[in-house]
């Protein structure tokens, strides 16, 4: 008879219950995930015309078949583009000319893809190495992707998904699995073939693996579920190059200001304050001065862009995607480079925010004035006490410990809306005499900060589609103003960068704006 | 916990009770696992009856005129490595010399045989009509030229090729390329499985075929994947029922979910010996 012991052993599966069975790595890859994002919304936006456009058709399809083959086949991205142009029948220049002239608005992302995908054609890259692990051709280690074309002979240890029809007499070390599906992964994981299962993910592909637990509702059967660990991944700084940058002319430098001379003229009066006498005046003094970067704009004017830690030393600069879409980003003081555009609110344009944020909610001017109040009582409490004595107080109250002049400079600011933790809004509170009221200015100014968000978003919005109109004479000009609104609340100044200077303390009135030598 | 033998022993214990039971595994997408459990269910049948019988005395069978019986003898000229042919024969009776007589309906010749050559002659012992029949049809077995085949040819003769009551047939519902594959693969390892999993004993039903005229007696019904149970399963069928359904594959989403509601249903088994297998995620048995 037939002898089935050697059967008994082969089907285990209980080896797959242990810690760490199955690692998630994260891999980035910005232009990658551009252009698989363009070539997304692409679909998205012209679906309904494809069926009736052969040549959309093409072109579309062409791109999607390239990302599956990237997506999921551990190999550089000129490797994908050959196995992918096997079957390549039109000149994608050409397709692109035809299609500009039908859909016109999508013009500049089919020039992208197009260049892009010429790129992508020399590049050596392969997206999924740049995991950091070598587990390719290693073999330990079998590679398992989900196409349907043919690796080159090169590659080994590496199958097809299809591959669990076969059957392999031995257990795997550990097994690669390339932005797999769940259904993919739950039935590779089921099998116990390896003993660990390693899965790269582009960040872009937002696969939820955390149900791979099978059970069946009735009460005595369980499953229990397999490990899986994320493991951690900093997304690195995206640095693609800001797209819109205007040229510096001969102009530009002739109206510019000696920065040095600026510098040193401000850097003597510090000096000077900093032996003023009386300390509460000195103190005062100091308050009133935060850092900030001094940068010459263009049309002869300057300004110094508020580069205090107390804030988030930033500053929103008008970008320009491959796509020429028109995006307002805040940007690191330190990382904007001369030629940039950087947005400045006008004098009108600080009611701006509360105006947006009046339209969401009604309240607000309650909130506001509430602000007003506080601020308004906490400077009066410091003209009275002096700096290190309401510092003192505020930790008696129960602030917390570590309170600095650049927490008091803070709260002093008429735009922020809190301290960071409650129990010290709350002893600052009891300082200004409105301890009665602190639950409720608490709630308020949580509400302003969340209203302020939207109303920024939506406002950033309005901006991007105002600069949007006149981008051309914005580079040829150097500088411009815009008014959001008839009623001239919202005026807004663009101004290009022409020279960075050093950073240095200035009073806080004098950042964020541009002016002229003469104002200072 | 427990393996397959394990899970097929467990299976016809409960057979036994003759209560009609749906057993039930879900599992990791392994290949030949469906087959290589088929395989244990009906090698399980046929040890039973093995120890139910006695080696065939073919010298005993001759002699012994009380029943009818046939008899068949291998034909070496046309037999190869792959199949042996049988000719049919009937006994007339014994020479002075020792010969034995018979009658050879496929060549129509008589052939005298020699005591020590009767181990080349099996038989057929049966009522009337079916040997009546056999001889009008003067039909020749072919079976695989194994091993395992000529073991069972000696102690069951070729009842199990004649006689419909012989074995109770395994309803085996899968794909026809799973099934082949595994067939091949298993066979590698031992060709007894071209005999076991060999419509002798297997009554194989693809899993997308529109056939809806599934045996209604009382056999094992195997559902081996998701697609097989969705189609074919009746709870109302007067069966034992064995459900794999498989991580992964094809309709497996849709057939937990029927499978759990058929669960809340009818409830487990409260001494379920389905549980806790190696092989296994989930297993365990209902009560239908």
């Amino acid at each position: 008879m037939i002898n089935f012991s050697d059967f008994n052993k082969k089907f285990k599966i209980n080896h797959i219950y242990k810690n760490d069975y199955i690692k998630v790595h994260t891999i980035f890859n910005q232009e990658f995930e551009y252009f698989s994002k363009t070539i997304f919304s692409l679909n998205k936006n012209l679906i309904l015309f494809k069926d009736d456009d052969i040549n959309l058709k093409y072109f579309l399809n062409f791109f999607w078949k390239f990302l599956s083959i990237c997506n999921y086949l551990p190999i550089s991205f000129n490797e994908s583009s050959i196995l992918h142009e096997k079957n390549k029948k039109k000149d994608l220049n050409e397709l692109k000319k035809i299609l500009s002239d039908s859909y016109p608005g999508h013009s500049n992302e089919f020039n992208f893809l197009v260049d892009k995908y010429h790129d992508f054609k020399i590049s050596t890259i392969n997206p999924f190495l740049d995991g950091g692990t070598d587990y390719i051709n290693n073999k330990l280690n079998l590679v398992l992707y989900d196409g349907a074309l043919d690796l080159d002979n090169k590659y080994k240890f590496i199958e097809k998904t299809n591959f669990f029809t076969k059957i392999y007499n031995y257990k795997f070390e550990s097994l690669s699995m390339l932005n797999p599906t769940v259904e993919l992964l739950q039935l590779v994981a089921y099998l116990d073939i390896a003993h660990f299962i390693n899965v790269y993910n582009f960040n872009w592909f937002n696969r939820d693996y955390s149900n791979l637990s099978l059970f069946i509702s009735s009460k005595d059967t369980k499953t229990l579920p397999v490990n899986i660990k994320y493991l951690d991944f900093k997304k690195p700084e995206y640095t693609i190059d800001n797209q819109l940058k205007g040229e510096i002319f001969e102009e530009d430098i002739l109206l510019s200001n000696d920065l040095n001379d600026i510098f040193l003229k401000i850097e003597s009066e510090n000096n000077e304050d900093k032996n003023i006498k009386d300390i509460d005046l000195r103190n005062k003094n100091e308050l009133e001065k935060i850092r900030a970067t001094l940068v010459q704009l263009s049309n002869g004017k300057i300004a110094f862009l508020n580069n205090d830690s107390m804030s988030n030393q930033s500053h929103d600069v008008i970008n320009i995607s491959y796509l020429g879409e028109i995006l307002i980003k805040p940007r690191k003081i330190d990382l904007i480079k001369p030629g940039e555009f950087i947005l400045f609110k006008g004098d009108k344009a600080t009611s701006m925010l509360e105006k947006e944020t009046l339209l969401d909610d009604k309240n607000a001017n309650i909130y506001y004035s509430e602000r007003k109040e506080w601020k308004f009582r906490l400077f009066q409490e410091l003209n009275r006490l002096g700096l290190d004595k309401v510092i003192k107080k505020i930790k008696e109250f129960g602030g917390r410990k570590n309170i600095s002049l650049h927490n008091i400079r803070y709260w002093l600011y008429p735009k922020s809306l809190k301290a960071r933790d409650k129990e010290t809004f709350f002893s600052i509170m009891k300082l200004c005499g409105l301890h009665n009221q602190a639950e409720t200015i608490w709630i308020n100014m949580d509400k302003l900060e969340k209203a302020h968000r939207k109303a920024g978003r939506v406002i950033a919005s309005k901006i991007e589609e105002i600069i949007k109109k006149d981008v051309k004479q914005l580079k040829e000009k150097g500088f411009q103003e815009y008014s959001l609104d008839d009623e001239g609340s919202g005026s807004l100044e663009v101004y290009k960068i022409i020279e960075k200077g050093k950073t240095i303390k200035i009073k806080s009135s004098y950042t964020d704006k541009p002016m002229l030598l003469s104002d200072l | 916990m427990k393996n397959v033998s394990t899970f097929v022993d467990y299976f016809y214990r409960e057979i036994k009770k003759e209560k009609n039971f749906l057993a039930f595994i879900v599992t990791g997408n392994k290949p030949i696992l469906s087959e290589v459990l088929l395989s244990q269910l009906i090698n399980k049948q046929l040890n039973e009856k093995i120890n139910q019988v006695s080696k065939i005395d073919i010298l005993e069978q001759i002699q012994d005129s009380k029943q009818k019986k046939l008899f068949f003898k291998i034909n070496k000229k046309r037999s190869n490595s792959k199949f042996l042919y049988y000719d049919l024969c009937i006994y007339i009776g014994k020479k002075e010399n020792g010969l034995y007589i018979f009658e050879n309906k496929s060549s129509n010749i008589k052939e005298e045989i020699s005591k020590k050559s009767l181990e080349t002659i099996t038989y057929l012992k049966s009522e009337d009509k079916l040997i009546e029949k056999i001889i009008k049809e003067n039909n020749f077995p072919k079976v695989p030229n194994t091993k395992f085949v000529l073991q069972i040819i000696s102690i069951f003769g070729l009842d199990w090729i004649y006689k419909d009551n012989f074995f109770q047939k395994i309803d085996y519902f899968s794909t026809v390329k799973a099934f082949s594959d595994a067939k091949q693969e298993l066979a590698k390892k031992d060709s007894g499985f071209n005999l076991l999993l060999s419509e002798y004993f297997v009554s194989f039903l693809s899993a997308r075929s529109n056939d809806r005229n599934i045996n209604k007696i009382k056999n094992i019904k195997f559902y081996a994947n998701s697609e097989s149970f969705l189609n074919f399963f009746d709870e109302n069928l007067e069966s034992f029922h064995l459900v794999k359904l498989n991580i992964g594959e094809l309709k497996f989403n849709e057939a937990i979910h029927r499978f759990d509601s058929l669960c809340m249903e009818k409830n487990l088994s409260i001494d379920n010996n389905f549980l806790d297998f190696d092989f296994a995620i989930q297993s365990g048995s209902l009560i239908l």
